[in-house]
């Protein structure tokens, strides 16, 4: 299998000294054609700095980002745009649709910026939007469209240029359930049936039922959470999901460890043992 | 891109119409306050200018027609006719008096004519043909509430206003204009109040026509050789002698305003523009982030300035147009030209310049993109 | 709120900077404008301001010096003297006429000066004397910088040529500068030995100057006589058509202006902070706390911009002074504070249109992407 995306010892720092901030730590990533990796973790952990190096937007303190093979950060900065225009799609949590263009306008964007509109372009715009299910909206502005349907407007308009990549940074971050899981699986298709590579940070447990792989960041560090050094187990007292490996706090009882996401539940359950 | 441009500026229709008002604000002050100086310098150029004279004779050492006191001898007009070349030679006098009635006092300017010297310009009425009649510039009629067929008093004598004038003020100084035939009489007769007898000469200037085909520069030379008491003046001459003592007097003020007008103008093209520019920097990143290069976030950029700014160059043009009119209906004693001496190419280039760097200051931000404004919810 | 309201506009440097400069540019072209009208329309009337009379007598029908010209037996002098009251009498010889120095010609009034005055000629000199004698001239200080003359070059009046003595202060306006010559000069020029222009009458301590004016009036003398205030009242209005109402004009359309700016600053800034005032809405701020704190807002940025223009306005006279002799300017503090009090109103005028439609908004906006 061809990796489309490798981030290689990636870091991001900011600061210096005593007052550095480490966002990023030594993150290992590769993805494949065909595959849809998710990248989970609570808020901080540096989700959002991540994709944005990977997404060629902010270079990294240290580590490199390789996009189908070629080394992004390497390039001279005014050749960046382009690689981002042709090799990545973007999908984003606001949609960030421009909203002075109608959908169709909003969808052949990406070819602007590449310099190629013809009637070729056009087609495939009119087949993009066709294939989320939105030819009949094509003339309206963001401002009329619902947030599905802005959402599916913003995956067509990450498609124009035919990129290896996509990257989705909360897709269905602001979408109802049903809109939500329409997102979902266009993600999916993308991947099984156009052989992209596709990336998705989010908090949607949905998303795991139609994902390859889970990658879990937590303090800048990337493990995958399906890797056997995690040993997932539920606090007691609030019910939350904590790596008992890593665990806050923990008491020692006569049947084992037992884990707490913080020492607040540890002193709870102390109080009054259940 | 043009596309993005026109799309955003009508998309955002409001802010668009508050930004062409700002705009449009600023540009009409720099026209208007322009337009003020031109008006006054054309004022001052086209009293004499209006004359209808070839030649102006003045007493030696007098350049100019406004402001002016110019004193020769009655002998003048003989003189001037036994000059080779001279059609016709008409007495002027011109006469700076207090005008007064109903309480209301305007410094104006008695013209005494005889053929040549009527008003060019009439916005009512007819000219002069017989005694005790005076044809009065706009201004006075509008300051004294006077129509033609009303009736006046001007230096003692009651006269009738038989026509209204219109660009007849002189440094500021509108004009009266009555037959030279009436001053000669009111002078003879002992009419005058003492306060203008003291010092009124009778005979001012010497309008002079010439023959078809006298060359005005050797006329000129003759009479001045034969009238050693007389200069000899072309009529543009004496308007831009005029102008140049305008310019000396008021220039340094009114030039100083239109600074001003221009500096602060054009700060607050650029302060609009930036912020037009600044409110939209979440666009920018998420266009930056689709993979706009440089060129491309900085010809949007541009774009929407350019379009801003010559959307509100129409109309502050015709903001700056309006108001010279109703400023001109207002205050007749003024005229205001906006559109004179290389105002709109100068007011252009002043909200190019400084509109330019107020919207391509924020583009060094938008140039930089932050990925936080992408990943955020950046509003579109 | 309130604090919160200020906290807001300083979270937003750049923003606030930006709407206060917008303010603050508005204001200065229309203060500064205004600065030079009251500057120039007080300097037109410097002379019989300042020339040190109490009472202007004149030729009976004349009530200004501007564009008029007064003529008067000189024995008149001593018969005003001979008036109870009238603590001295200096008079003049006056006309307008052109003054040409160095291939230059200027409009100026012409005052032609007695000997052994002590006062009615120039009230201040940057060199020289304050006062010519025969074949001599005082020259307003500016005009002799602008045409490049000093002391001791020669000048002309009509066909005479004189020599620079001194240069006076305070004696130049756009309108009509002042300048001083020798009585006896004047009168070859005007040809008029055996009369004057204008007594300038000092009254007795104590003596109300309307008093003596009306004395004046009523000695059978043929003269016309008036206070300092009511003479330089009239010439003011005179005067004032020879271009000061130009710049009357400038400052309207100056202050229409920047009440303008102001108001499209002011109300670009609540739009620009709608939906954090939403917010606020949704958190359970009160519509009229949400009124409250955006005319608060509008008031601080319209007060810096204010405390800005008058600033620079301030510091610019100064500047002026020096590099625009020509130009003068006068910021009094009333019309500083009127100039506060409109830009004030207008702010809160053009803020209280959207602030009233913030105030009801649906919070629920808050929560929109």
């Amino acid at each position: 299998m061809t990796d489309l995306l490798v981030a290689d010892n990636v870091h991001m720092t900011y600061g210096s000294g005593h007052t550095a901030v480490h966002a990023v730590r030594g993150v290992d990533l590769r993805l494949q054609a065909g595959e849809i990796a998710l990248v989970m973790g609570p808020s901080g952990s540096g989700k959002t700095t991540l994709l944005s190096m990977l997404g060629g937007l902010l270079e990294p303190s240290e580590g490199s980002v390789s996009l189908d093979g070629a080394d992004f950060y390497g390039l001279p900065r005014r050749r960046r745009p382009g690689v981002r225009a042709r090799s990545l799609g973007f999908v984003f949590q606001a949609f960030n649709l421009l909203g002075a263009l109608t959908a169709e306008q909003n969808v052949l964007f990406p070819a602007r910026l590449v310099g190629r509109v013809g009637p070729e372009q056009r087609e495939r715009a009119a087949s993009l939007l066709d294939r989320v299910g939105l030819s009949a909206r094509r003339h309206h502005r963001p401002s009329d469209l619902s947030g599905g349907e802005q959402q599916r407007v913003a995956l067509a308009r990450a498609l124009m240029n035919d990129p290896a990549v996509i990257l989705a940074d909360e897709p269905t971050g602001n979408l109802d359930s049903a809109r939500g899981q329409e997102v979902l699986m266009i993600l999916h298709d993308l991947a099984r049936d156009d052989g992209r590579g596709v990336l998705i940070v989010t908090h949607d447990p949905r998303a795991e039922d139609v994902s390859d792989r889970i990658l879990w960041l937590e303090d800048g560090e990337l493990r995958d959470r399906n890797a056997s050094d995690v040993e997932w187990v539920r606090d007691p007292i609030c019910g939350m999901r904590v790596d008992a490996k890593r665990a806050a706090a923990f008491v020692d009882g006569p049947d084992g460890r037992i884990s707490f996401c913080t020492t607040r539940c540890r002193e709870r359950y102390l109080a009054a043992p259940p | 891109m043009l596309q993005l441009v026109i799309g955003t500026l009508r998309y955002h229709g409001g802010r668009t119409a508050l930004s062409v008002l700002a705009l449009a604000a600023a540009i009409a002050v720099m026209l208007l306050f322009e337009g003020f100086r031109s008006g006054l310098w054309g004022q001052l150029r086209a009293m004499p200018e209006q004359l209808g004279a070839d030649l102006v004779l003045s007493q030696s050492g007098v350049a100019n027609f406004a402001a002016a006191r110019s004193s020769l001898p009655q002998k003048t007009r003989r003189a001037a006719l036994n000059v080779e070349g001279v059609a016709s030679a008409h007495a002027l006098t011109s006469l700076p008096i207090i005008f007064e009635r109903h309480d209301v006092a305007t410094p104006v300017q008695v013209i005494a004519y005889v053929d040549v010297g009527a008003p060019a310009r009439l916005a009512a009425g007819r000219h002069i043909d017989g005694p005790r009649e005076v044809v009065i510039d706009r201004s006075i009629a509008i300051d004294h509430a006077l129509a033609v067929g009303d009736t006046l008093e001007v230096l003692g004598w009651e006269f009738e206003v038989v026509g209204i004038s219109s660009g007849t003020a002189a440094m500021f100084t509108p004009a009266v204009f009555a037959r030279y035939l009436d001053l000669v009489e009111l002078y003879a007769s002992g009419d005058l109040p003492d306060e203008v007898a003291s010092d009124t000469p009778l005979l001012s200037y010497m309008l002079v026509r010439l023959e078809d085909d006298a060359q005005p520069d050797v006329v000129r030379d003759r009479l001045e050789a034969a009238l050693p008491w007389a200069d000899a003046h072309t009529p543009s001459e004496l308007g831009q002698a005029d102008e140049a003592m305008g310019r000396r007097l008021m220039g340094p003020v009114l030039g100083l305003l239109v600074g001003l007008s221009y500096l602060i103008g054009a700060l607050v093209v650029g302060l609009t523009l930036f912020g037009s520019v600044q409110a939209r920097v979440g666009d920018f990143a998420v266009i930056g982030a689709l993979g706009g290069d440089a060129r491309t976030l900085s010809a949007v950029v541009l774009g929407e300035a350019l379009g801003l700014t010559a959307i509100s160059f129409l109309v502050g043009l015709v903001g700056a147009l309006t108001g010279a009119a109703v400023i001109e209906w207002i205050q007749p004693d003024y005229v205001v030209s906006p559109l004179a001496e290389g105002a709109l190419p100068r007011t252009a280039l002043a909200v190019l310049l400084l509109g330019g760097l107020g919207a391509l200051w924020p583009l060094r931000r938008v140039l930089s993109i932050d990925p936080a404004l992408v990943f955020k919810g950046a509003s579109c | 709120m309130l604090s919160w309201a200020i906290r807001s506009l300083l979270a937003e440097r750049g923003a606030l900077v930006a709407s206060a400069a917008g303010v603050g540019l508005a204001l200065l072209l229309a203060v500064v404008v205004e600065g030079i009208f009251a500057g120039e329309a007080e300097q037109i009337v410097a002379y019989p301001r300042l020339a040190g009379a109490d009472v202007w007598a004149m030729q009976e029908g004349v009530a200004n010096m501007h564009m008029a010209t007064s003529f008067v037996h000189e024995r008149r002098v001593d018969e005003v003297r001979a008036l109870p009251g009238v603590a001295a009498v200096e008079d003049i010889l006056y006309v307008n006429g052109f003054l040409e120095t160095a291939g230059d010609e200027w409009f100026v009034y012409l005052v032609g000066l007695r000997d052994g005055g002590s006062y009615g000629g120039a009230w201040a000199a940057k060199a020289g004397a304050l006062r010519p004698g025969p074949g001599e001239v005082v020259v307003p200080e500016v005009i002799a910088k602008k045409s490049g003359v000093g002391l001791g070059d020669r000048v002309g009046v009509a066909d005479e040529e004189l020599t620079i003595v001194g240069l006076s202060s305070g004696t130049y306006s756009m309108a009509n500068p002042v300048v001083f010559m020798h009585r006896s000069d004047l009168g070859v020029v005007l040809d008029a030995p055996r009369s004057t222009s204008y007594l300038l009458v000092q009254v007795d301590p104590g003596v109300r100057p309307a008093t003596v004016a009306t004395a004046i009036e009523s000695a059978g003398l043929e003269l016309a006589a008036m206070t300092r205030e009511d003479f330089v009242a009239s010439d003011r209005a005179m005067a004032m058509h020879m271009g000061a109402d130009v710049i009357a004009l400038m400052s309207g359309v100056g202050t229409t202006v920047a009440a303008l700016l102001v108001a499209f600053t002011v109300y670009a800034g609540v739009i620009r902070r709608r939906r954090e005032l939403a917010v606020a809405s949704a958190l359970g701020a009160s519509p009229r706390s949400v009124l409250a704190a955006v005319l608060a807002q509008s008031v601080i940025v319209t007060a810096l911009g204010y405390a800005g223009a008058i600033g620079f306005a301030l510091l610019l006279r100064p500047l002026l002074r020096v590099g625009l002799p020509e130009v003068t300017v006068l910021f009094s503090a009333r019309s500083l504070l009127e100039f506060g009090g409109l830009s004030l109103g207008v702010a809160l005028l053009a803020a209280w249109i959207p602030a009233r439609r913030v105030a009801r908004l649906d919070p629920a906006e808050a929560f929109a992407g």
